[in-house]
C-alpha cells in the first residue's frame, strides 16, 4: 500500500510549551488512522501542521512520499476538519457546500447533492444550519471537509458532545468513507472505545510525544486475554494457584490475571474451589484499548 | 484566486449581516435625504455662510460635488457602515472556524488575503458607486434647487473620496486581521470612522506646534479649521494630514492641488502599508480560530 502521510520529528514550540515533540507518525493509503491522547495531549497541534494550518517549529512532513509544505496540489486533497465544523448558521447545508465549492473551482451542484446524501442529509431542504442538531453539523463539517475529493481526511474530535445516535452516524460515515471511497482518515479522540471501532492503526500521543504507534493486529496481540480472579483471601489464592500447577499469573492490586488455561475457566473454578478459595469474581477478559492507554501513560483517568 | 475571490463575494451575498447594512443603507439615505432637503432647498431661511458649514464644501448652489460630499462623507453612517461591513467580511470565516477548511490548500497565504481585499474592494466600491448615482439621482429629480453644474469638482471629489475610503477600509482590514476578532477590528474601526480619532492626531498637532516653538493659533487653525471647510493653512508640519481617517474625514473638493495630491499619496501609502502588514501577518503567523 505504502504511506500516504510520514511526519519526521515533527515538532512545535509555543512560547511556553513544547505542543508536539518529535513526533513521527506513519500513515497508509486507506486506512483509518486513529490518533489517540488526552486533552492537550498535542492531537490538534499535529493535525493543523498537516493541514498546513500552522508552522512546524523543526521537522517536516511527507505527502506520497514528498515534502508536504512543497506540495501544493496534494494540499488542495487535504480535507479538514478541526475542531468547528466551519459553517455559516444562517446558510444552508447545500449553500454552505456551495460556498466552499466555490473557493475550490467546482460548478457540479449534483455532486454537492450527492455529498449530502452520503452523509445523511439529503432531504434538510433550505433549513438554515443553525437549527440542526450537534450530529448533524458535524456530518456536515465532513462533507465540507470532503467538497474536494480528499484523498486524505483529517477529523479533529469529530464525536465529541455528541450522543449515541450521533456518534454511530459519524462512525457510519467515515467507514463509508473507508470502504466506498477508499479515503485515508486520520481521526483523533479521547473516546477511546469508539476510536477502537473505527481505527485500524493507532498513534497514542502523550503531553507532545508519540509513545507508540501500532496496528489493530498489535494492539490485540498486546491485550491478551486473561482470566481474571478476586478472591477473599489473595494469599491463599496465590498458594492454590501453584499447588494446582498454574504459573502464568500476575496479581494486581486486588485480583489476579491468569494467562494460561483460558479455555479451562470451569475446571479451574472447580479446582480452586476444592482448595477452599472463596472466590467473589472470576471471569475472562481482554484489555481494551482505554485499559492499554492507561498503563501506557500512567492511568491518568482524564482522557 | 479567482475562486476564493468569487467565495468571499458568494459568502457576503447571502450573509444576513450584509442584508441588514443594505437595510441600515437604505434607512441612513432616506434620512440623509430629509437633512439634505433641509439645508438644499433651505426652507428655513438659513444664512449662506452657515449653510456652507453645514454642507462642509464651500460653493454655489445644489450642485453634485456638494451632494456627493453630503451623502458619503459628511454624514458617517455611510463610512460607519462600511467599516462594520469590512471588519464581517474579514472575521466571518475566522470567527465561524471556516477558514479552517480552505486556508491550508494555499502555500502561499498572501493569495488568501489579496482575495479577500478583493472582494472587500469591489464589494464597498458597487456600494460607493450605487450610493452615490442614487443621491445624485434621487437629489436632481426632488431638489428644484439641484443644478448640473461644476461636474470637474464632482469628478475630482468622485475619485479623491474613493480613494481615500479603500485606503481607510484597507487600514481596517489589516487592524481586523490583526486582532481576528470582530470586537476588536470593530471597536478600533469605529473610532477611526466615527471621528474620534481625530481629537488625539488634533492634540498631538498642537503638543508639536507647541514643542517646536511654532504660533499655536496657525495650528489650531490648521489641524481644526479643516473640520469645518477651512482651506487656508501655514503650511508648517501637521500629524494629521498623514492620519489616514483625518484626510478622509477632511477632504473636500475645493482642496488646493498640493493638498489633493497629498491626500491621494497618504491613502496610496496607508493601502500599500496596510496590504504588506496583511501579507506579513498570513505568511508568519499560524491560522489562530
Amino acid at each position: 500500500m505504502g504511506y500516504i502521510l510520514t511526519t519526521d520529528n515533527i515538532t512545535k514550540k509555543f512560547k511556553y510549551k513544547v505542543a508536539v515533540n518529535q513526533v513521527s507518525i506513519h500513515v497508509e493509503r486507506g486506512e483509518v488512522y486513529g490518533l489517540i491522547g488526552k486533552n492537550g495531549a498535542g492531537k490538534t497541534t499535529l493535525l493543523k501542521m498537516i493541514a498546513n494550518l500552522s508552522f512546524p517549529t523543526s521537522g517536516s512532513y511527507t505527502l506520497h512520499g514528498e515534502n508536504g509544505e512543497s506540495q501544493q496540489e496534494m494540499m488542495k486533497r487535504i480535507g479538514v476538519l478541526i475542531e468547528d465544523p466551519g459553517i455559516f448558521p444562517n446558510l444552508s447545508a447545500m449553500k454552505n457546500l456551495k460556498a466552499k465549492a466555490i473557493a475550490y473551482g467546482i460548478k457540479n451542484d449534483n455532486y454537492l447533492v450527492e455529498l449530502l446524501q452520503f452523509v445523511g442529509l439529503a432531504d434538510v431542504g433550505e433549513k438554515p444550519v443553525k437549527n440542526f442538531s450537534l450530529g448533524m453539523r458535524q456530518r456536515l463539517g465532513i462533507a465540507l471537509a470532503m467538497v474536494n475529493s480528499p484523498e486524505l481526511l483529517l477529523l479533529d474530535e469529530p464525536i465529541n458532545g455528541l450522543d449515541p445516535q450521533g456518534i454511530a452516524e459519524i462512525r457510519g460515515v467515515i467507514h463509508r468513507l473507508c470502504t466506498e471511497l477508499h479515503t485515508t482518515v486520520i481521526i483523533s479522540s479521547h473516546i477511546l472505545e469508539e476510536l477502537s471501532k473505527v481505527a485500524s492503526r493507532y498513534g497514542i500521543i502523550h503531553d507532545g510525544r508519540l509513545i507508540d504507534e501500532l496496528t489493530k493486529e498489535e494492539l490485540n496481540a498486546r491485550c491478551t486475554p486473561h482470566i481474571f480472579i478476586r478472591a477473599k483471601d489473595p494469599a491463599q489464592t496465590s498458594a492454590a494457584l501453584q499447588k494446582i500447577g498454574v504459573t502464568q499469573y500476575e496479581f494486581r492490586e486486588d485480583h489476579f490475571e491468569i494467562n494460561e488455561r483460558l479455555d479451562q475457566i470451569a475446571e479451574l473454578n472447580i479446582q480452586l474451589a476444592r482448595e477452599n478459595v472463596q472466590i467473589t469474581e472470576l471471569r475472562l477478559e481482554g484489555q481494551s484499548l482505554e485499559e492499554y492507554y492507561f498503563r501506557l501513560t500512567g492511568g491518568n483517568i482524564n482522557v | 484566486m479567482s475562486n476564493l475571490f468569487r467565495m468571499h463575494i458568494y459568502r457576503a451575498l447571502k450573509a444576513k449581516s450584509t442584508k441588514v447594512i443594505g437595510i441600515l443603507l437604505g434607512v441612513f439615505f432616506a434620512i440623509t435625504l430629509i437633512l439634505a432637503y433641509v439645508v438644499f432647498e433651505n426652507p428655513f431661511d438659513i444664512p449662506g455662510d452657515v449653510l456652507d458649514v453645514l454642507v462642509g464644501v464651500k460653493g454655489k448652489g445644489t450642485v453634485p460635488f456638494r451632494i456627493h460630499s453630503f451623502f458619503t462623507q459628511m454624514n458617517s453612517p455611510f463610512i460607519i457602515l462600511m467599516t462594520i461591513f469590512t471588519v464581517l467580511l474579514v472575521t466571518s470565516d475566522f470567527s465561524r472556524g471556516y477558514v479552517k477548511n480552505i486556508y491550508g490548500m494555499f502555500q502561499d497565504k498572501s493569495k488568501f488575503v489579496f482575495a479577500k481585499w478583493s472582494a472587500m474592494v469591489v464589494s464597498v466600491s458597487t456600494i460607493y458607486v450605487a450610493y452615490s448615482l442614487l443621491s445624485l439621482g434621487v437629489t436632481a429629480i426632488c431638489f428644484k434647487s439641484f443644478e448640473m453644474e461644476c461636474m470637474d469638482l464632482f469628478f475630482k471629489s468622485f475619485i479623491v473620496e474613493y480613494i481615500l475610503l479603500i485606503a481607510l477600509l484597507t487600514l481596517v482590514f489589516m487592524i481586523t486581521s490583526l486582532f481576528k476578532s470582530a470586537s476588536g477590528g470593530m471597536v478600533i474601526g469605529l473610532i477611526m470612522a466615527s471621528g474620534m480619532m481625530q481629537s488625539i492626531e488634533h492634540l498631538l498637532d498642537l503638543i508639536i506646534a507647541k514643542i517646536t516653538g511654532q504660533n499655536l493659533a496657525d495650528a489650531a487653525m490648521d489641524t481644526l479649521g479643516g473640520t469645518i471647510g477651512i482651506t487656508e493653512k501655514s503650511g508648517a508640519f501637521r500629524l494629521s494630514n498623514y492620519c489616514i481617517d483625518n484626510v478622509f474625514l477632511t477632504y473636500h473638493a475645493n482642496m488646493d492641488y498640493a493638498d489633493t495630491v497629498r491626500s491621494i499619496i497618504v491613502a496610496i501609502a496607508w493601502t500599500a502599508f496596510a496590504l504588506a502588514i496583511c501579507t506579513l501577518l498570513a505568511k508568519k503567523k499560524d491560522v489562530r480560530c
